[in-house]
């Protein structure tokens, strides 16, 4: 099968975009993805829009109309926060299997008046029709992790400090801004033990990403970035007990992006994972194999997983800086690392970084750690 | 909030009167051919896709697995309450909400005991759900 590398990528600052429709946000920054791209637009043969229909149905055709390029096979993409994540993947898998040569992955959802979309909410999930929401399910998990390895809230908050000190720098963060200890510590409970500055921000926004097959990526970009491996799954349903401080559907997915990359998690030179809220930078730590479990808090205590760190993780902010419009976040982290791996980083650019990796999870569904799970590597 | 009506949460009932004695339990299944057990009870087997289920009456004590204290509520139900996981001795772990006044006196792995009480009322003013667990050692708090 052929390889597939990114030539082109789209970003916009994700934030609360109240004045402006989905489409007025998104043609934008495909617009821009297709121009950095060096191709014309009549060269996408398929495009996939990760959304989890916060405007409603049709989202890619609504975008691609706007820019003339509706014509060829759309199709909407929903694995709540992993949509676009998985969009790309589909984009990935279509170049492979010759579908067509060049292929365009969106992300795009304006969560700001839409309610909440990252679970079932058709009344059938027991967990959520009895009010679970996924600041109470990480909260259960950090409360639990905290039980497991004796970390303070001290050591939690301390996540929130470094993702602001990282997103302060970056131009697409929906808050951009440091925070001390002691705002985060004193912020608002929102379900204990996670405060307001212990969870993202309801955003909205789009991002876009152009693949192509590497024989066309090498005729028309300076420096594609390949895509090394991309794996998908489904949480496995478990009706029993599991331990929800490593969740399987990341370790699983991590373990066979692995062997399929043919490198380990030392082979890394920066991370952008699901951090939508502060427990998740030691529990995913933990499940990707950056750390041993329980030793995530390590990493950020010996300055490791910052920008000039051993393994900077998420430079761009992460969710909690850089925002969360649920849909364009796997596709924005894409964007990050394709950047930074090709030395577009800027004042957060992660010097010589020559292989990255995204993690982007999505849903919560009664019975498994999440819905989805999506990772990507990518390396120059 | 809603204008979507919630239905059936189980394909059989879930909180049973114990012909035992006079006290509630709640009801999971197991699969009559591969033994795989359910919390709140199914139709299919997960496992073996087969239809043969029976009722498995669980005991009324739990470990509490972890828990949080919900300031706003979520999409079905208005805050605050307490949620939780409850690992049951049968083997299947219950999402419920925790009958105490003072969250303060949870910790992991405590016994929680089956409490019936007023029924939680979620946003539509429907109530869906007509238990919590509480910590066994005696009364509320």
């Amino acid at each position: 099968m052929r390889d597939v590398s990114i030539i082109g990528t789209g970003m916009m600052r994700f934030g609360k975009h109240l004045d402006k429709g989905l489409v007025e946000l998104a043609w934008p920054v495909v617009k821009e993805a297709i121009a950095e791209a060096g191709v014309e637009k009549e060269d996408i043969g398929i495009a996939f829009c990760g959304t989890v229909g916060s405007a409603g149905i049709m989202a890619g055709q609504s975008i691609l109309k706007t820019l003339g390029m509706t014509g060829i096979p759309i199709a909407n993409v929903e694995g709540a926060c992993s949509s676009s994540g998985i969009a790309v993947r589909l984009a990935w898998m279509a170049i492979r299997a010759g579908e067509c040569d060049v292929a365009l992955a969106i992300g795009a959802d304006k969560m700001n008046r839409a309610g909440p979309r990252h679970a079932p909410d058709h009344g059938e999930d027991w967990d959520m029709a009895y009010g679970l929401a996924m600041h109470g399910l990480y909260a259960m998990r950090a409360r639990r992790y905290m039980n497991d390895y004796g970390i303070t809230e001290k050591q939690l908050s301390s996540v929130s400090v470094k993702a602001h000190k990282l997103g302060a720098k970056n131009e697409f963060a929906h808050i951009r801004k440091e925070v001390t200890l002691e705002e985060v510590m004193t912020s608002r409970m929102i379900a204990d033990p996670l405060r307001l500055w212990h969870c993202c921000p309801v955003s909205d926004g789009a991002a876009a990403v152009v693949l192509a097959a590497d024989d066309v990526a090498k005729k028309v970009c300076d420096k594609p970035v390949k895509i090394v491996a991309s794996v998908q799954h489904s949480g496995k349903y478990m009706t029993g007990f599991r331990d929800m401080t490593m969740p399987e559907v990341t370790q699983r997915t991590a373990q066979e992006i692995y062997e399929k990359a043919g490198l380990g998690p030392e082979d890394l030179d920066l991370v952008e994972f699901h951090d939508a809220f502060t427990i998740n930078e030691f529990m995913y730590a933990d499940a990707i194999g950056l750390s041993k479990p329980g030793e995530g808090v390590r990493l950020l205590e010996e300055g490791e997983s910052t920008v000039g760190g051993r393994i900077p993780i998420n430079p761009s902010g992460g969710l909690l800086s850089r925002g969360h419009p649920i849909g364009p976040t796997g596709a924005a982290q894409i964007v990050e690392v394709t950047r930074q791996l090709q030395g577009r980083g800027g004042a957060r650019q992660v010097e010589g970084a020559k292989v990255g990796l995204t993690h982007v999870t999505g849903g919560g569904v009664s019975g498994l750690d999440h819905g989805a799970c999506t990772m990507h590597v990518l390396a120059v | 909030m809603s204008d979507v009506e919630i239905p059936p949460l189980s394909d059989q009932p879930y909180l049973i009167d114990d012909p035992e004695d006079d006290r509630p339990r709640l009801q999971g299944c197991e699969c009559a051919d591969c033994g795989k057990r359910v919390f709140p009870p199914v139709a299919v087997c997960p496992e073996c896709l087969g239809e043969n289920i029976k009722p498995l009456p669980l005991s009324r004590e739990g470990l509490l697995y972890s828990y949080t204290a919900f300031e706003q509520g979520a999409r079905w139900v208005d805050g605050p309450y307490i949620a939780a996981y409850i690992d049951m001795p049968e083997g299947v772990r219950v999402f419920t909400h925790i009958d105490v006044d003072d969250p303060g006196r949870l910790t992991c792995d405590m016994p929680v005991i089956l409490r019936v009480t007023e029924p939680v009322v979620n946003a539509d003013g429907r109530e869906v759900l007509k238990f919590k667990f509480a910590p066994r050692n005696g009364e509320k708090n």
